[in-house]
Order: structure tokens, then C-alpha cells, then sequence
């Protein structure tokens, strides 16, 4: 895996080549262009407070600045790895006659929603003010937290963007199932409201940690949970081992399949 | 790291290609047709090893579908071989199909950028390298235009000064320059020579036997997924040539799915023919070549006599003995008879001893081994059931041209 790694960085040209095109045409033909990148999580905000805060009457304070938080880090996940899985079909026609490192395209999408997850921060961090959370020191945990969850999600997109070649279907169950994951994941709900005896089981999830993390740095303005943080950063390498070694595996036949 | 001597050296590869018949690629097919192969395995490239040593220029031949453009595919990383190793040492720059790597939107420039960047070179290096790429394309202001708009000829002069000019170790091409207008054809040699000096390596895949004949130094002619002859491209490129025009002569597939299959059927061709030419031999036919040599050899521009006995075994009336000439790979170079050439035929009765001669006064024939051959034809053009007769034939003499015809040229410069 290290060789592979070496090889990504000596292709770094072509990946910030993939990132920023990924940026750029992520709003491309529309009008209001690279303002959707900070229009999106305000409207999803707007939509997501009104929801819960007006109609279901979540009890917790501050509800949407609380959502939001974790609406964000859920995003990173989410939409990466949605967005990965069909990244090699798309490229098709690049695999077809080129060389390069094949990781590039999944690795890119992640890495480039991490970037649209900072520029969304311009949006989340005075929303957080204006709410009555002030900035404190527990905030600079975030970058770490973000670092760990895009370890995670890059080994998701891996595995999923190569299985998806072979077996087209995956690319349509993953919409059902990202978003079953997404209401075990406690992003509309705290942690504290999953009934006790299921708690265990919501914390294997991976993303729950990221979650969890986000909320207590920047909501609760507590420090990390060692032991939870910890799982979370073995879990995630271990999966991107694991989604590498399933990706290296597969791509050998890309150029064939797609 | 050891550097090898080998550019590239592939070790009994082999690789096969799923052809679907339909896909399932679905869910719901793979359950319903699990265990129910819907796919055949063919074979494009079957235990082949290559060795191509730093600095060469190898020429890839061979008919379509024989495995050419699987073997760069390899060589470029672009597929994995099944079976064997292939081992790739230096920075490879290829040039597979036209327009790969490119971005339709983007203008000249930007593809330059993009497509350098697919190769592994950094921005700096680009920025650098640029000017020389523009220039060597002649694309001038089209450079600052969306690629869309392109000619394949334009793609192919942005794509070769970008592949080149990255200064790789090793430059694969898959028969994509002959989209180029003559004078760009010839820049591209002229390119391709200087990479050459460079003691760069090339490994070009093409259908014109010329460029492979004076460009290349080493050619491998790849036939049905195997290598068939590997070593001067001159040796290789006579026995691709005259073997795939037999080939498709005879009517049998050049391509086939089933490789073995093919083989086979054409091997039961063969054995038809035969078939219909049973051995009732009617007359038996002598045929002997000579020279002031010798028998069976001349020198070129020499006379040579084809001397000739026919013992019939029942009366024809009306006979035009039919010489065939040929060249040993196959090749057909003159037919020639009687009744065309002199408005004669021959009469022969049974038991009765004929012989005449036919005389080549002067034999413009490249040095090598040729066949002749005899047939009695009637003069409505009906073969007799008549086994030909055959003679073998050596030229020789100082000539260092290539081809078959020696013709007496003179140069005025």
C-alpha cells in the first residue's frame, strides 16, 4: 500500500488537477455558481431547523446549531461516498487509455468534499456565534476530527467505487443505504436519546464517532473522548487498508469493465 | 534500485478477454444466471514473452486482432496480464488513441496541462516545456481553443508534441500518426529519430511495413495472441506479409475467436484442396531450372532455363503449359502461359515424350529463393488433372535493395 501511496503523490499534479475540476464543476452551468458551495448547507439548514425545531419540537437547545454540526460531518461522509462509487464508470474513458493511478479518482471526490466541508465552516461558524456558542478551545480539535473522518470515508469511496464496477447495482443500494445509515448515525437525535441498552450498538459505527466528536468539540465544547476517539481512528485506518487493498485488487481489471 | 538493461520485458504473459454475450450486470442476473456462464474467455494474448532492451525501436506487426495493441496496453500499466510478469522500467509516454487523456471543454493549453499531468509531470516541469509543445504542434491560435473543435489531425499533432516532449524513457504508439498530413508525418519521424539518438525507447505498433522496415530496428510479428517471429524487421515483415496474403487468399479467417479453432479449420482446408486434386496422374511432368550456374540457382540479371518433360498417359488435344513464379514467403510475382503469350498450345498423345524449355534471359529477381512451378492447362482454361511440377530457384548476387523485383535504377541528383 505504501508503493501505492508513493505513486498517488507522484501524480499530486494531476490530483489537485482532479480536485479542483471536481470543485469547480460540482455547480458548473448554474447560475449562482461556486455560491451554491455556501448557499447548500444554509438552505439545508433552513429546511432541516424549521423541520425539527418547529414542527417535531426537538427539546435539545440551540437544536439547529446542534443538527447542523452534524448534518456537516454526515455530509462529508455521505456525499463523498456517494458521489465516489460511480467515479470510475464515469471516468470510463480516461481508464480505458491512460495510465494513473486508478486511487486518484475516489480520492480526489473525498478530498475535495473535505475542502467544501472547510468552505462550509464560513457558513456553520457564525451560525454557531449568532446561536450563542462561542468559539473555545475545544474547536481545534476539528481539524484532527476531519482528518480521521476523511481517512474513513477514503476507504469507504475505495471499496465502494471498485465494487460498483463489477457490480453496477451497488451504485443504486447505496442511496437506500446511506440513508438508513444516516438515522443510526445520531446527527438528528443526540446520543444521549438512543435507549441504553442500544448505545453499544450505535457506537460501532464509525461515523457516530465523527459525529459525536464534532458536537462535543464545537456544541458541547468538551474535550474528545479518548477511548470512543481512539476506536474510531483504528477503525478508520483499518478501513482504508482494508478498501486500498480491495481497490488495488479490482483495478486491475478496470480498464476491461467499464 | 539495479537499473535493468531491459526497458520492458514481458515473462509468458497471457491474457484473456471476457466477451459477454449479454452482460449481467445486475443484481437479479447474476442470481438468476449464477453458474450459467454467459461469457467466453478469449484469449488475446497467449504465453508471450518480449524482451525489448533499453534504447531499441521495435516494431509491432500483425494482422488485426493478433494481440498488438493488449501487448502496449500492458506495457503502459493500462491492463494487468492474468498470467505472467511484465516488468516496465522508466518513465513510459504513450500514444494509444487519439484524444485519450483530453478533455473536449478544455482549450489546447489546458489539455496540455492535463494531459502532461496524467503522465506524472509536475506543473513547473509543464511550464517549462510548454513553448517547445505549442511549437513543435503548429497549432497556433487554435491552441487557445476548446479541443472540441479539433480535426483528428489537430488532436493527433497536440497529443504526439505533448507525449514526446515529456521527455519519457520509453514511447509507446499505437498507429495513430497516420491521421497526420504528410509534412507532420515527417516531423514526427524526424522526432521519433532524434528520441531514437537519444537512446530513448520506442515500441510502435503499425500496419505499414515500410516505417518498420527503416525505422525499426527489431520487429516482432505477433500472430493469432502468440509471437510468431521476433528479430530484423526485415526477415519478420517478408514473412508477415507473404504468410497473411496466403492466408487471406485461401479464403480462411485472419481472425477468428476461437484461436485453436481457426487453426484447425484451416489445416481442414487445406486437406480439401488436396482432396479435389487426386492423383490420377494422366501425365508426369519434369521440370528442371538452369543456369550458366548450375541447376536450381542464377545470378541476378543472369539467363535462366526452365527446361521441361511431359510423359502423358492419354491424348490431349490442346494443351497450355502454365509457369508460375513466386517468391519462397508466397508471394506470387508471374504467371505466365503459352497460349496467352504465343497463341500455341500443345498436342500430346499418350506414351509419347514432350519436352520444350522456356527461357528467362534475363532475370531481374532479388537475391533469395524462389519457386517455379508448372501447370497444364487446357486452352478454355480448364486445369488438367495434372500434378504441377516444381522447382526450386537461388538467386544471388550483390544487391542491396529490398523487395523482390531488382530493377535497374538510376539515380540523377
Amino acid at each position: 500500500m505504501f508503493s501505492r501511496i508513493k505513486e498517488v503523490y507522484e501524480y499530486r499534479t494531476m490530483f489537485w488537477g482532479m480536485v479542483t475540476s471536481d470543485l469547480r464543476t460540482r455547480y458548473k452551468g448554474s447560475v449562482l455558481g461556486f455560491l451554491w458551495t455556501f448557499l447548500n448547507p444554509l438552505l439545508m439548514l433552513v429546511v432541516y431547523s424549521v423541520v425539527f425545531s418547529t414542527i417535531m419540537r426537538v427539546t435539545i437547545p440551540h437544536y439547529p446549531a446542534f443538527m447542523f454540526i452534524g448534518l456537516l460531518a454526515w455530509n462529508l461522509f455521505g456525499m463523498s461516498v456517494q458521489s465516489a462509487v460511480g467515479v470510475v464508470n464515469r471516468q470510463g474513458s480516461m481508464v480505458k487509455k491512460i495510465y494513473f493511478p486508478r486511487e486518484i479518482l475516489p480520492l480526489a471526490i473525498v478530498v475535495s468534499s473535505a475542502i467544501n466541508y472547510i468552505f462550509s465552516l464560513a457558513i456553520l461558524i457564525p451560525f454557531l456565534i449568532i446561536s450563542g456558542l462561542y468559539p473555545s478551545w475545544t474547536w481545534l480539535f476539528v481539524p484532527l476530527i476531519l482528518v480521521v473522518e476523511c481517512i474513513a470515508t477514503a476507504g469507504f469511496a475505495l471499496f465502494f467505487s471498485a465494487v460498483n464496477v463489477f457490480l453496477r447495482d451497488v451504485e443504486h443500494v447505496l442511496g437506500i443505504f446511506l440513508m438508513a445509515w444516516f438515522y443510526v448515525t445520531p446527527v438528528v437525535y443526540s446520543l444521549k436519546m438512543i435507549p441504553h441498552k442500544y448505545a453499544e450498538f450505535f457506537k460501532i459505527n464509525p461515523v457516530t464517532d465523527f459525529v459525536v466528536s464534532f458536537q462535543d468539540a464545537l456544541y458541547y465544547h468538551d474535550p474528545l473522548r479518548w477511548k470512543m476517539f481512539l476506536y474510531g481512528v483504528v477503525v478508520s485506518l483499518v478501513v482504508l487498508y482494508l478498501g486500498w487493498k480491495v481497490f488495488d485488487r479490482l483495478s486491475r481489471r478496470f480498464a476491461e469493465e467499464v | 534500485m539495479v537499473m535493468s538493461s531491459y526497458a520492458v520485458r514481458a515473462q509468458n504473459v497471457t491474457k484473456a478477454f471476457r466477451i459477454h454475450g449479454e452482460r449481467n450486470r445486475t443484481l437479479k442476473d447474476k442470481f438468476i444466471y449464477a453458474g450459467r456462464a454467459k461469457f467466453k474467455d478469449f484469449v488475446a494474448l497467449d504465453n508471450v514473452s518480449v524482451d525489448i532492451p533499453r534504447g531499441a525501436t521495435v516494431g509491432l506487426i500483425g494482422v488485426n486482432g493478433s494481440g498488438k495493441s493488449t501487448l502496449l496496453k500492458l506495457m503502459s500499466r493500462i491492463l494487468y496480464p492474468d498470467k505472467g510478469t511484465i516488468e516496465v522500467n522508466g518513465r513510459v509516454s504513450s500514444l494509444l488513441e487519439l484524444g485519450a487523456g483530453f478533455h473536449p471543454d478544455f482549450t489546447g493549453l489546458e489539455n496540455v496541462f492535463l494531459n502532461g499531468s496524467l503522465m506524472g509531470l509536475s506543473k513547473k516541469e509543464l511550464n517549462r516545456k510548454l513553448d517547445a509543445i505549442v511549437d513543435f504542434s503548429e497549432l497556433g491560435d487554435f491552441i487557445r481553443e476548446p479541443i472540441r473543435g479539433y480535426s483528428s489531425g489537430m488532436y493527433m499533432r497536440l497529443a504526439f508534441s505533448i507525449a514526446t516532449a515529456v521527455d519519457p524513457d520509453i514511447l509507446l504508439i499505437d498507429e495513430i500518426l497516420a491521421v497526420g498530413d504528410a509534412p507532420f508525418q515527417a516531423k514526427c519521424m524526424s522526432r521519433l529519430k532524434e528520441l531514437q539518438q537519444a537512446n530513448k525507447t520506442i515500441v510502435i505498433v503499425t500496419h505499414d511495413s515500410g516505417t518498420v522496415e527503416r525505422f525499426c530496428d527489431t520487429a516482432v510479428w505477433l500472430d493469432s495472441s502468440r509471437v510468431r517471429s521476433y528479430g530484423s524487421p526485415k526477415e519478420v515483415v517478408r514473412g508477415y506479409l507473404s504468410e497473411t496474403f496466403v492466408r487471406s487468399h485461401e479464403g480462411g479467417s485472419v481472425m477468428s475467436f476461437d484461436r485453436n479453432k481457426a487453426s484447425h479449420e484451416n489445416a481442414k482446408a487445406h486437406e480439401a484442396v488436396s482432396e479435389t486434386n487426386p492423383g490420377t496422374d494422366c501425365a508426369q511432368i519434369a521440370l528442371k531450372a538452369t543456369s550458366g550456374l548450375g541447376e536450381g540457382m542464377v545470378e541476378v540479371g543472369g539467363r535462366l532455363s526452365l527446361n521441361v518433360n511431359i510423359l502423358p498417359m492419354k491424348d490431349f488435344k490442346a494443351v497450355t503449359p502454365r509457369i508460375r513464379v513466386s517468391s519462397e514467403d508466397g508471394v506470387n510475382l508471374l504467371e505466365a502461359e503459352l497460349f496467352q503469350d504465343e497463341n500455341k498450345t500443345v498436342v500430346l498423345s499418350e506414351g509419347l515424350e514432350r519436352a520444350f524449355s522456356v527461357d528467362f534471359p534475363n532475370v531481374t529477381l532479388m537475391p533469395g529463393e524462389y519457386n517455379v512451378a508448372l501447370e497444364l492447362w487446357t486452352d478454355d482454361g480448364e486445369p488438367l488433372d495434372v500434378p504441377e511440377a516444381k522447382a526450386k530457384v537461388s538467386v544471388i548476387g550483390e544487391e542491396k535493395a529490398h523487395g523482390y523485383v531488382s530493377l535497374l535504377r538510376v539515380w540523377k541528383i
